[in-house]
């Protein structure tokens, strides 16, 4: 019998279960039986609902804005020149404009965070159903960020759409707020800005927890595998095809096309940016060409044969560039659609047959199936036609060598080049044979291409670059360890001993982007040197990737030498920038582990807990984008000091402790209510250093807390003085402000340290004892309990 | 700093490991002789930042060869006690490790050092530099060493005569420790180191309650008090002892009032369900109460899998800790398990139903025969019912307890899935699903309700078509 | 004596293509007027970056101490500072706009906050984003003498190239001999 169209009754239905997402018109019952209202000092809170806590942080560390433009062109009554703090035609001045230049920036990088995890929110539930359960580990505390900003607790994907509901909502209202004649106080809009950065650590929370949950990446997985990472571990003869961006949805279906066809030996699937470290969380056998800062070399080396890009981060002309050398491009997320035709309706075979005749540059496709098809297949058939003609915008020797002879070194490259790296010199070398400072160059190159946009001789200075650098090329090769997600609470508890008894001295997160000064080795070095000395270091993104390109004299790189546990000296990877989400998480873990605090909305004391109390500092060395500062400025409002590289001052507002002003360090002992000075710990929320070495001493400054104990303090004390020796030349100036007892002095240098106390500062000493009577401002007391919230003290009434 | 020694001190040397390729001497360990050893010596014995050796130095020695080595240090102060001899002993491993270059590893009659070329190329010629720097070490941090001086040996047979010495030493160390009970003292230690992350943690120490953490003994405490008395370790007077069972003293208890913050105001040393001993958030192992078997049960942090009441570690440590008095959980270290007064109060380990097999094996040697067989595994049991025949069957203490109330827990299985889904469900655990009244699907009708679904996608597993007749 | 000349207002473009902050950018200035205003100012601070530890710049900045102009040392130029000699004081350059811009602090020797900043040796887009903070919100004196063009500053040098970095500074220096405070 064939069935037909028709129609046919059907009489029985046995267990069947039908998902519904939306009842209109009849009256729906409350489902209240499965979760109790949330409760909390400050469930969902609105823009202004944490306005206290952030004018606390505020009063203590001054915004200080460094404008990168003086004018204001908002509206068509200007540009308006606001120099000198001058106020613009609607009587915004230069400081709100630069807080509220500072608060788009933050609400942009939310806003990306917040629609990848609403686009992946959609697919995942689509996909697996709304009940499908949170997996995220071992965790009594599955969604931490989410938990304390909203007093929800999430069991399903499903539960995230509320709290997806309220970050766009948010977001709205905030955005709302850079118009025109709104906000008028610059603390106002950096207190904004703020509420933008919690934001953001929701709307990452929720988009790596339901791909970690529905996709199989690694849950709190301190064995996470090994990728390999390179532009010198792909194989080029295969037929190669890249993927760029953040939002791996449509790549998992071009991954199991590849397992589900046997293709895994005969198509290298590569990735650059967060997509390729997600790739990996997926399925490991996926490569990782690099970090963003990779694209355009990547592209023009010719190598790839076919490109999909998604979202984030993703060069505006790949098209161009891509079209170029005949890669065809595929754009799969609406966030970047190039001006693209929207095939997704059409059959695979007619686009194909479109892209490798090269009649079109590439297509939109929203299909994850067909995406999932057409690629490895339009892949297969343009590697042979490409490999053939040799496409490449690499110069061969004999162009090489004209391109290089033919610069006039007018230094316009120099000028174009965000880091002024010395392209005329490399290039005057080059013509004479001598390729080496093009090889110490090409790490530093951060492949943006503008040198190539004003050269008067048109050379196309980064293919000369890369032509160049082919045999160091040949030898990036690395390892990283594949992002494992949240830290899971028995880590979290057994490192707890470490980090009361001080055998660990802090928390190192080097994350964020490739925008570095000076080339990628400095964050290398940075988690080497922060690693021998015993501190976790947490990595993610970027510069998860940059720091495993190195190795040390036995050929290993940091993830093979150190393990990836959450405890003392050790290199854990989180994974994509959405993952930044788990730093913020772990200090909320951590409180309520350890302190028993109730976290559900309670975001003041939960941050005030971790400003006083969690010894971590964020490293965002080559930051560059929005949602670096959104990320950055979440972690400042949870408690946690970042520091930036030098293009840092670029966004525009920094936020700084004056260590001389002592109504500034004012604390409250929550026993009883009482305000004491404190030493400045942390110094610093957001500040930028110039170099590796001013900042390896400055991280370790900013683990100081008001809440040490005398070994915690001791063993940081010594890594601040040792690092500022190593790195600085001599002892810091300020070290002796962070003793408060002779139990706070490194143990080596006890004695040492005692006479210049003496000497120096005029502290009275005990010799006989080695005990300080006088100096301190403030005597060690082990039981003081420091908070910034006076609602938080006993005795103290709101 | 470091003009005085041809070497780095720092804590960042700790985990420095010397390689065979890289190594200049090699001392004592498994192919060789060594020991290190404190001891309490009359001022007037001591010759202060003396050092001696016997046998012949690192310049004498040949590279790449192995020497036995034997440390003594001999130490005197107004506080100095024997009982303090082996917390002083215990350091000379984390300081010759903060030495650069050097690798200590192990402890007494087990240790292995190494030295490595670096040094020597560094100008490091004597075995003398490297004692200096370790005393040094211990008087700054030891305050109550007011003299020390040490002793190197590195002939092979007065390593092996005072060895043999040392062995006896430790032996009664090891004896006293044993048989020292929270009933010998006058004095246990409270420590508040935790307090920098729970501010209302307290532990109390005592000869049969060692830190739960696990770092720091009576001795330690003992000692840590002398250096700094007003410092997080400090002695705490018993007072009178209200409850010989349950662990209670007045003077724990006014400190308990005084350094929780006015938290909890009595603690019952060795009881599980009152007044407990509270926790930060580092416990080894968390207790837990199922009252459907009148039983404790203990899961560490390192089992993944669910208990029998179908909770994980995480969520069931979730509810204790903090420094918070919780009953029902309970935060202890592993150590805790060989203690002889373990839980007394609530019956010990006649009370102890269920752990973890790997949990179990590791403290195997500390439970009592009698009751060894009839704590339950994942092995044996993976819910409350099947844990009930178990203990049923074993003949397990808590069953005498039962019949009374047996009425009464027979309903509670089927009650846990649903408090399980309040609680936190484990992972695996899905939340009912919404139940549904539609009288009738397709085709409208029935009840003057008409039902329209818009954009389903419905799948089906599997459609059955069979002839209607 | 310097014998060498050069003129300091030559190319006076930012050294950063679309470094154009505004309408108010920098006065080119000629090496011996940056030096006389320099040693006239009353409570001037030489603030030196990371490039400033290049070889041979210490030592000219040594020449510029004796005038008793107190270094503030940014970066990581501490080292190659003190060993050429030169008194100088570590502080973060972010953070010592900060405390510029700061009424209550009262600079390094307590004496009370600075009046002219002369910037030497910096990593130019660091250096250039930081002295936006004082031109915006201070009145105090911005002179860089560094080798490329600081539209943020008041006074500037144009783009130079190194040897004539070198003898500017020569030239600066030598009019601090001349006009000591």
């Amino acid at each position: 019998m064939v069935l037909k169209k028709g129609r046919f009754i059907i009489e029985d239905l046995e267990n069947v279960q039908i998902n519904i997402g939306n009842i209109t018109g009849a009256k729906v019952e409350e489902e209240e039986d499965k979760k109790e209202e949330a409760h909390g000092p400050t469930i969902a809170p609105g823009i202004h609902g944490l306005r206290d806590w952030d004018r606390r942080l505020l009063s203590r560390y001054e915004p200080v804005y460094s404008p990168i433009c003086d004018l204001c062109c908002y509206c068509t009554y200007g540009k308006c020149d606001l120099t000198g703090n001058k106020e613009g035609a609607c009587g915004i001045n230069m400081e709100a404009h630069q807080a509220r230049e500072a608060m788009v920036r933050t609400i942009t990088g939310a806003s990306a965070h917040a629609g990848h995890g609403r686009h992946l929110l959609h697919y995942l539930i689509e996909r697996f159903g709304a009940d499908h359960p949170i997996d995220v580990g071992p965790s009594n505390i599955k969604a931490p960020n989410t938990q304390t900003v909203l007093g929800i607790r999430p069991e399903t994907i499903g539960d995230f759409i509320p709290v997806l509901n309220y970050v766009e909502e948010q977001i709205t209202q905030l955005i709302a707020t850079a118009h025109a004649g709104q906000e008028g106080s610059a603390l106002d809009f950096d207190s904004k800005a703020l509420h933008a950065g919690m934001l953001d650590h929701v709307g990452m929370e929720v988009s790596d927890i339901i791909q970690i949950s529905c996709l199989g990446f690694p849950k709190s997985d301190e064995n996470a595998a090994f990728a390999d990472i390179g532009m010198g571990l792909i194989d080029s003869d295969k037929p190669v095809l890249l993927v760029i961006g953040h939002n791996v949805a449509a790549v998992t279906y071009i991954i199991d096309y590849v397992e589900e066809n046997d293709l895994v030996d005969k198509i290298e699937v590569v990735g650059l940016c967060c997509t390729a470290i997600d790739m990996t969380r997926y399925n490991i056998s996926a490569k990782i060409v690099g970090s963003m800062a990779k694209q355009l070399k990547y592209i023009r080396s010719g190598i790839p044969d076919v490109i999909v890009v998604d979202e984030q981060c993703i060069r505006g002309d790949v098209l161009k560039e891509a079209s170029k050398l005949h890669i065809p491009v595929i754009a799969t997320n609406d966030k970047i659609m190039y001006n693209l035709p929207d095939r997704s309706n059409d059959d695979i075979n007619s686009i194909m047959d479109d892209l490798v005749s090269g009649s079109q540059q590439g297509v939109l496709l929203f299909d994850f199936d067909k995406i999932g098809e057409l690629a490895p297949e339009l892949t297969l058939k343009m590697a042979p036609i490409r490999k053939e003609k040799g496409y490449t915008a690499l110069p061969d020797d004999e162009e090489f060598k004209r391109l290089t002879s033919s610069c006039t070194q007018c230094g316009a490259c120099v000028i174009n080049c965000p880091q002024g790296l010395d392209i005329d010199v490399a290039m005057t070398a080059a013509a004479g044979g001598d390729l080496t400072l093009f090889e110490i160059l090409h790490d530093k190159c951060i492949g943006c291409g503008r040198c190539e946009e004003d050269c008067p001789k048109g050379i196309p200075v980064l293919d000369v670059i890369e032509k160049a650098a082919q045999k160091v090329i040949r030898e990036e090769k690395g390892k990283v360890r594949i992002g494992r997600g949240q830290i899971g609470d028995p880590e979290i508890r057994e490192e707890g001993r470490n980090l009361v008894l001080g055998t660990t001295p802090g928390i190192v997160a080097i994350v964020g982007c490739p925008n570095y000064p000076d080339g990628s080795r400095d964050i290398y070095e940075i988690a080497e040197e922060m690693l021998k000395r015993s501190y976790i270091v947490v990595t993610s993104g970027c510069s998860a990737m940059d720091i495993g390109m190195f190795k040390d004299d036995d050929g290993k790189t940091l993830y093979e030498r150190f393990g990836g546990r959450f405890s003392k000296g050790n290199l854990l990877n989180v994974g994509s920038c959405v993952s930044n989400a788990h730093i913020t998480a772990t200090t909320i873990k951590v409180a309520s582990i350890f302190a028993g605090r109730n976290i559900d909305g309670n975001y003041e004391e939960i941050a005030d807990y971790v400003l006083c109390r969690i010894g971590a500092v964020g490293l965002a060395w080559g930051a560059f984008s929005q949602k670096a500062l959104s990320i950055g400025t979440g972690c400042n409002r949870m408690g946690i000091p970042v520091i930036l590289g030098p293009h840092g001052p670029k966004y525009r507002r920094a936020y700084i402790g004056n260590p001389y002003d002592p109504e500034k360090w004012n604390i409250l002992d929550a026993r009883d209510g009482s305000s004491h000075l404190m030493e400045p710990a942390p110094e610093h929320l957001l500040i930028s250093a110039e170099t590796k070495d001013e900042a390896l001493p400055m991280l370790a400054k900013l683990c100081f807390r008001p809440g040490d104990n005398s070994l915690g303090r001791m063993i940081k004390l010594t890594h601040y003085i040792e690092l500022s020796e190593k790195y600085l030349g001599e002892l810091p100036d300020d070290w002796h402000v962070y003793v408060r007892s002779e139990a706070d002095l490194p143990l080596a240098k006890k004695e040492m340290l005692l006479k210049i106390l003496e000497q120096e500062h005029g502290w009275e000493i005990n010799w006989k004892k080695k005990k300080i009577i006088k100096g301190p401002f403030r005597r060690p007391d082990v039981s003081f309990q420091p908070t910034n919230v006076p609602g938080l003290c006993k005795g103290v009434s709101v | 700093m470091a003009d005085e020694y041809p070497f780095e001190i720092s804590p960042m040397f700790e985990g420095e490991r010397v390689r065979k390729d890289d190594l200049y001497i090699e001392f004592a360990g498994p192919k060789s002789k060594g020991f290190e050893l404190v001891r309490v010596a009359e001022e007037n014995e001591i010759e202060d930042d003396g050092f001696t050796l016997i046998g012949p130095d690192i310049s004498e020695m040949e590279e790449g060869l192995l020497y036995p080595l034997g440390m003594i240090y001999r130490i005197s102060g107004a506080l100095v006690e024997p009982d303090l001899e082996a917390i002083v002993e215990r350091r000379n491993h984390d300081f010759q490790n903060y030495i650069q270059g050097m690798m200590h590893l192990n402890q007494r009659y087990d240790v292995w050092l190494r030295i490595s070329k670096d040094m020597i190329a560094n100008g490091l010629e004597s075995l003398e530099h490297i004692a200096k720097a370790t005393m040094m070490l211990f008087k700054n941090e030891l305050s109550f060493i007011e003299k020390i001086e040490a002793v190197y040996i590195t002939d092979l047979e007065k390593v092996e005569e005072e060895l043999t010495k040392a062995m006896e030493i430790y032996a009664a160390r090891d004896e006293r420790t044993k048989n020292l009970h929270d009933e010998d003292v006058d004095n246990f230690y409270g420590c508040t180191l935790c307090q920098s992350f729970a501010p209302t943690s307290v532990c109390v120490i005592t000869p049969d309650r060692i830190a739960l953490c696990g770092a720091i003994n009576w001795f330690d405490g003992r000692a840590a008090a002398k250096v700094d008395p007003e410092g997080p370790q400090f002695a705490i007077e018993k007072g009178e002892c209200l409850d010989v069972i349950g662990g209670e003293y007045t003077g724990v208890n006014e400190v308990a009032l005084k350094m929780s913050g006015g938290e909890y105001n009595k603690i019952k040393l060795h009881s599980f369900f009152e007044f407990p001993h509270t926790s930060c958030g580092c416990f080894e192992v968390v207790g837990f109460f199922m009252p459907e078997v009148d039983g404790i049960g203990w899961v560490d942090r390192d089992y993944t899998g669910l208990a029998p009441n179908g909770l994980a570690f995480s969520t069931m440590a979730g509810q204790t800790g903090g420094g918070k008095q919780v009953m029902g959980f309970l935060g202890v270290g592993i150590n805790y398990f060989r203690s002889p007064k373990f839980i007394q109060a609530d019956g010990g380990w006649n009370r102890t139903v269920w752990m973890p097999k790997d949990l179990k094996n590791k403290v195997l040697s500390d439970i009592p025969s009698s009751i060894v067989d009839k704590v339950a595994t994942q092995d044996d049991v993976d819910d409350l019912d099947k844990l009930k025949q178990f203990l049923i069957d074993k003949e397990h203490p808590v069953v005498e307890k039962w019949p009374a109330k047996e009425e009464e827990k027979a309903k509670p299985p089927e009650k846990k899935a649903d408090e399980v889904g309040q609680v936190a469900p484990g992972p695996g655990v899905f939340a009912p699903t919404m139940p549904l009244d539609i009288p009738s699907m397709i085709g409208g009708g029935g009840e003057g309700i008409k039902v329209t679904l818009k954009n389903a996608k419905i799948s089906i597993d599997k459609i059955i078509i069979t002839n209607k007749k | 004596m310097a014998q060498k000349t050069v003129d300091t207002t030559k190319r006076a473009v930012p050294f950063d293509r679309a470094n154009v902050p505004g309408p108010k950018m920098a006065k080119p200035v000629k090496a011996e007027l940056a030096g006389k205003l320099i040693s006239k100012a009353k409570r001037p601070l030489l603030i030196v970056g990371t490039p400033g530890a290049d070889t041979g710049i210490p030592e000219i900045i040594k020449t510029f101490n004796s005038n008793n102009i107190p270094v503030a040392a940014t970066g990581s130029c501490l080292k190659a500072l003190k060993q050429a000699d030169v008194e100088a004081t570590y502080v973060n350059l972010h953070a010592l706009v900060s405390y510029l811009k700061d009424p209550k602090w009262k600079g390094f020797d307590g004496n009370g906050n600075y009046d002219t900043a002369i910037f030497v040796g910096h990593t130019y887009y660091y250096a250039s984003q930081l002295m936006s903070t004082l031109k915006n919100f201070t009145t105090i004196k911005v002179i860089s003498i560094d080798r490329h063009y600081h539209p943020n500053a008041q006074l500037s040098f144009g783009n130079l190239n190194d040897d004539d970095f070198r003898t500017a500074l020569k030239i600066v220096a030598a009019q601090l001999e001349q006009n000591p405070s």
